[in-house]
This record gives C-alpha cells, structure tokens and sequence, in this order.
C-alpha cells in the first residue's frame, strides 16, 4: 500500500499504540509502556502536521505536535460536530487533559532533562537514574484519572478516526 | 456568502472560542480561496517553529484553513526575522487583526 506522508505517520502511531496497550498489561516495566505511548502521541500529532505538507526533515524536529494539535481541535467544526458539543464545552474538556498530554510528550528524552522514558538521567547530586526502574508515579495516577482516560479517548479518536482524519485533509 | 465574510465569520469565531487570542495575522488574500493564517495566543505552546494544521474544506467555511499558532513572544520573533514562516508564505501579513482595538493593522506587526 502507498501512503502519503502524514498516512504513514498514523500507521506507525496505530502500532506504537497497540504495542502500548500490549506492555500495559505485561510484566514489563512502566517505562516501556509509557515510551510507546509518548511515540503514539508523537506520531499522531506529527500526521497532522504532515497534512500541510511539512517534510520529514522538518517534521523530526518538530516537537509537541500533539500538544499543540490538541489546542487546535475546538476551533475545526467538524470535530465539534464529531463530538456533538460545542465549542466552549470542547475546549473546557481539551483544557483539562493538556497537563497530562503534555507530560506525556516531555518522556521524550529531547524534551527532559530528567525522568525520561527511554534514556538514563542524572539528579543534580549525581545520582544516576535509569527509566526502566523509575515508577513514574505522577503521571500513571495521571492516566488513571479521567482526564487520563479522556487523553486516551483523543489519542486513539486521532489515530483511527476517518472523519478526523478527513477534517485534516489527510488523504 | 461572499469571501471577506466567510473569513470574517471564521476570525470572528476563532476570538469567541479562544480566550487567550490576542491576534490574528492574515496571510492570504480574499481571493486567494484559502485562508492562511497565523494566531497570537497566550494559551500556545512555545516551540520557536510556526508549522500549521490544515482544516479542510467544509459546509461553512467553504476553503482550506492554514492555521498555527504562536505565542506573543514567538510573533515579535517572527516580526524580529528570528522565527521563519513556512516557506512560500509572504514575509508579512497582510492584516493583523487584533483583539483589543478590534481593527486592523497593517503589516509591521508588533502588538505592543
């Protein structure tokens, strides 16, 4: 199958997110589970800006695209309509999951000079941390909460949705 | 519906549904049938890139809507020349249309 650029990028986010839904219930450590869930949230956001047209150059230095996809929704009609609310009452309900989306997006190690979800980390007292032992406490009672759960709602809306995907111009 | 209102109307809701948008810089012309633009928002994320989303045509809004948004910080880079704009896109906006003194400026661009 051929796909066009932002295409690609929600294909490779459906399996990143799969593979998240895999280790959640595994017996592999959070950080897995959570570095496969921040690359779903990356890629999808980045399939949206690739509908504009932005290469893959450009797009891989492009960073919190989910973030800033997720801030943009209310003001698209279509996702409104999809949602069949209005408006303000997206917006309020998009307003209470940006904390978490955005913690979410910060696991990548480009963006934290701490816990991270791939690399290890130094304290500033030089003790060495390592991702696949840290418990991430704050962000999985996070994603436990509604608004977690809610994030989840809008990542996997934004992946596999073709109404979505068509108010975006992905084709 | 005529184009200046189609884009009117747009403008005019992107203000209601974002209470933290201070302006909206136009890059298109009327009769381009698009609409580029870019929005000065309080509540975005800084990223020091302008990289827009695409809305598709719809029933109402009748074009394609190129839109990004920017902090206040990031648009007096982008007035500074520190923050490029997408390429092919005019080195400035046509209009800048703010919130406060609902009018229009013209191109030069700072909000302060």
């Amino acid at each position: 199958m051929k796909y066009s650029l932002a295409q690609a990028y929600l294909e490779q986010a459906k399996a990143d997110f799969e593979s998240y839904k895999l280790l959640k219930i595994s017996d592999q450590p959070i950080s897995q589970w959570l570095h496969f869930l921040q690359m779903a949230s990356e890629k999808a956001g980045k399939a949206y800006l690739a509908a504009y047209g932005s290469s893959s150059d450009q797009l891989r230095k492009s960073h919190l695209a989910f973030g800033r996809f997720i801030r943009i929704l209310p003001r698209n009609k279509v996702i409104q309509r999809d949602w069949k609310i209005t408006s303000e009452q997206l917006k309020q309900y998009l307003n209470q999951i940006h904390p978490i989306a955005d913690r979410i997006e910060r696991l990548a190690p480009a963006l934290s000079n701490g816990p991270n979800a791939e690399y290890p980390w130094m304290l500033p007292d030089g003790e060495i941390r390592v991702p696949c032992t840290h418990d991430f406490k704050d962000i999985v009672s996070e994603l436990e909460s509604v608004r977690g759960r809610n994030l989840l709602k809008i990542l996997e809306r934004a992946i596999s949705n073709s109404q979505w995907h068509k108010a975006f111009r992905i084709l | 519906m005529i184009m200046q209102d189609i884009i009117g109307g747009i403008i005019q809701e992107h203000f209601d549904i974002e209470s933290g948008l201070r302006a909206i810089a136009v890059f298109s012309e009327d009769r381009d049938n698009e609409l580029r633009i870019i929005e000065v928002n309080e509540n975005a994320l800084p990223t020091g890139q302008v990289e827009p989303f695409v809305f598709a045509p719809q029933e109402k809004a009748m074009i394609p809507i190129y839109i990004a948004d920017v902090t206040p910080d990031e648009w007096e880079a982008i007035c500074n020349g520190q923050i490029l704009l997408p390429d092919g896109w005019p080195k400035h906006p046509i209009r800048l249309i703010q919130r406060d003194v609902k009018n229009e400026v013209f191109a030069g661009t700072s909000l302060s």
